[in-house]
């Protein structure tokens, strides 16, 4: 993978932490819950620790970058899924 | 290769890149230091949200500033972390130049501080002459380096390490000395007097809006270019020429360098300058070693 590719990479990154954190202030009023899983983050999580494997690796970076940009004390174990389903299919590829 | 288009479009790409993985890196590890404080943290993006939110920011001044120097300085700051980036990573030049460099960071540190005419920032610039004890060990360490490579040009180190294998074992008292250089210019570090919260930001107290903004910029291409000499020069060229283990790499550095900042004190200024002046100590007696020796 060439800097520019790694760069639109970690573009979209940014773009899916921003997203993350403002779908979250509008979902949650609460300030930190630590129980609780959001099915739709710990969903584009997976979905995008499955793509950053592929060759759809860009969009795998901006949807694993939804749940790492929630607001503080949400989206920790769905981020946390998604990068053990990155890790595990990318060592099993290897 | 990694980053050997040394054309202007490479040059800018690079520049981006190490804004942002900077930027990333430095709101990472302020997140590590606050979960090790039993904090939830700001998200990762938060330095970014700081630098994009100085940057639309209304400019004024302070009525105690000293003009132009106030403005300069700013300027000055990323003018020679941007140099440092290109000089080290575009052109693998000398390391030389790089200590130069960070010597102009003194420079900036203070003019910054003092131009500013509030005591917090002048008390800021004064510990940045003081703490000028971090520079020794670099200089020790680079003769060090030359001692066994016989080159101080980046490009020559990576191709020792090429056929030598890695720095890192050879001179492990150099690379420690360059490491507490990395924790130094991390953020909450123990050695960070001259940003200590005890002067509320340093050197930094006074400078806000989009001038605030050039100088948190420059500081993310600061802590990316750091680590990448870091890596450069003691971990080889196994690792620097692909992009994405070189990010790996910097992210395991990160986390190491959050926990060294997240469990230590901050130290008070002549503990901090002697503490760096025994570790110079050590890579000086080191110097001498391989100078007996013969590299």
């Amino acid at each position: 993978m060439g800097l520019f590719e790694l760069n639109l990479a970690i573009i979209l990154f940014i773009i899916g932490n921003f997203i993350g954190l403002e779908y979250s202030y509008r979902k949650y009023s609460s300030p930190y819950v630590e129980k609780g899983i959001d099915k739709f983050a710990l969903a584009i999580s997976v979905f995008g620790g499955i793509l950053i494997n592929s060759p759809l690796y860009m969009l795998g970076c901006l949807l694993i970058g939804f749940p790492l940009g929630m607001r503080p004390g949400y989206g920790r174990v769905e981020f946390v899924v998604g990068l053990a389903v990155a890790l595990f299919l990318y060592f099993l590829r290897w | 290769m990694m980053l050997m288009d040394t054309s202007l479009i490479g040059a800018i790409n690079l520049t981006i890149h190490a804004f942002l993985v900077g930027s990333l890196l430095l709101g990472l590890h302020r997140k590590i230091m606050a979960r090790i404080q039993g904090r939830p943290g700001p998200p990762i993006i938060q330095y970014l949200l700081h630098t994009l939110k100085f940057y639309v920011k209304e400019i004024t001044f302070p009525i105690t500033a000293g003009n132009p120097l106030y403005i300069f300085v700013a300027l000055l700051d990323i003018a020679i972390w941007l140099a440092a980036l290109i000089i080290a990573i575009d052109f693998k030049s000398s390391l030389l130049i790089i200590i130069g460099i960070y010597v102009l960071q003194k420079i900036v540190e203070h003019g910054c501080g003092l131009s500013s005419g509030s005591p917090y920032g002048k008390i800021g610039g004064v510990r940045s002459v003081f703490s000028a004890a971090a520079e020794v060990p670099l200089f020790a360490v680079v003769a060090a380096i030359y001692l066994t490579t016989h080159s101080v040009l980046i490009s020559d180190i990576l191709s020792y390490q090429e056929i030598h294998g890695s720095l890192l074992f050879k001179m492990p008292i150099c690379a420690f000395a360059f490491f507490i250089l990395l924790v130094s210019k991390a953020p909450n570090s123990p050695f960070g007097i001259v940003k200590g919260k005890d002067i509320v930001s340093g050197y930094m107290t006074e400078h806000y809006g989009l001038l605030g903004a050039i100088i948190y910029i420059a500081e993310a291409i600061a802590y990316f270019v750091l680590l990448w000499l870091f890596i450069a020069v003691f971990i080889g060229p196994l690792v620097i020429n692909s992009p994405v283990l070189t990010l790996a790499v910097m992210v395991v550095m990160t986390v190491i360098l959050a926990f060294v900042n997240g469990l230590t004190p901050l130290l008070a200024p002549h503990h901090s300058v002697m503490l760096q002046m025994t570790i110079a100590g050590l890579v000086l007696c080191d110097v001498l070693y391989r100078l007996i020796v013969g590299g």
